[in-house]
């Protein structure tokens, strides 16, 4: 069975989950999709997660930093603004009522009658 | 198999296309570049065709705001055009003289306006791609 979610369900609550990531620390967009991976979002392609990143950055919830590797082509470390900490509050009261609700109305399967 | 140096050119011209300013098109080149770097993935795989990709930097602006700045162009263009006709026709005439100028002047003024008018456009006013790693 596969459990990952569907994508549309991603969609939506990608920039929260982003948002969160990165408030764990300073971190570029490969490990922000590792994370995600690790956390049962499946693969993340960086198609769908730098449009998210660079609208977050432009609207003044991110902000960035390009470092220089060791021969590599350089990594873009981002970090939350005190409007990205903001916005993640709200986003997390948002969704923490948004879940409860979906939950009880869908329900586990045990718990049908 | 699309190499990144390909994807990253087809990237370049599907935004500038898309009139984004060259700043953002080299953020976006080099976060390409990093991304398939660590990955090792396709980039198309990755970000999917280079025009698709574009289209999430925003909508082109309309050809109605253009319009003006290419009737700029061509109406400054005319002008020194136009110098340097003159000048070059009173010479042949032999006028000595034309506007009360040495018509050797008309040349000189039209052919210079026109190459440095031309020059400023690519050099100085052309939104050159900039590359976010390099910081001078």
């Amino acid at each position: 069975m596969n459990l990952d979610p569907p994508s549309d369900w991603l969609r939506g609550v990608l920039e929260p989950m982003t948002l969160a990531v990165i408030s764990e620390g300073e971190t570029y967009g490969y490990l922000v999709a590792s994370r995600l991976e690790a956390a049962g979002m499946g693969t993340i392609k960086g198609g769908t997660l730098y449009p998210i990143l660079n609208r977050l950055e432009r609207d003044g919830a991110l902000e960035s930093q390009w470092r220089q590797g060791e021969g590599g082509p350089g990594r873009k470390y981002y970090s939350l603004t005190p409007d990205g900490e903001e916005r993640l509050r709200l986003q997390r009261h948002q969704w923490s009522r948004f879940a409860q609700n979906v939950s009880a109305l869908i329900g586990l399967e045990g718990k049908q009658p | 198999m699309t190499t990144v140096a390909k994807y990253t050119r087809e990237l370049i011209f599907a935004l500038r296309l898309r009139d984004v300013p060259g700043e953002v098109i080299g953020d976006a080149v080099a976060q390409v570049e990093s991304h398939v770097a660590d990955t090792g993935e396709d980039p198309v795989s990755a970000f999917g065709p280079a025009r698709e990709y574009a289209k999430t930097f925003g909508e082109p602006k309309s050809p109605a705001r253009r319009w003006p700045w290419y009737v700029l162009n061509w109406a400054i263009g005319f002008l020194f055009g136009c110098v340097l006709l003159i000048g070059v026709m009173a010479q042949v005439r032999g006028d000595s003289t034309y506007w009360g100028l040495p018509p050797v002047v008309l040349v000189v003024v039209g052919a210079i306006g026109l190459v440095g008018y031309l020059v400023a456009l690519t050099l100085i006013w052309a939104d050159r791609v900039k590359d976010p790693r390099k910081t001078h």
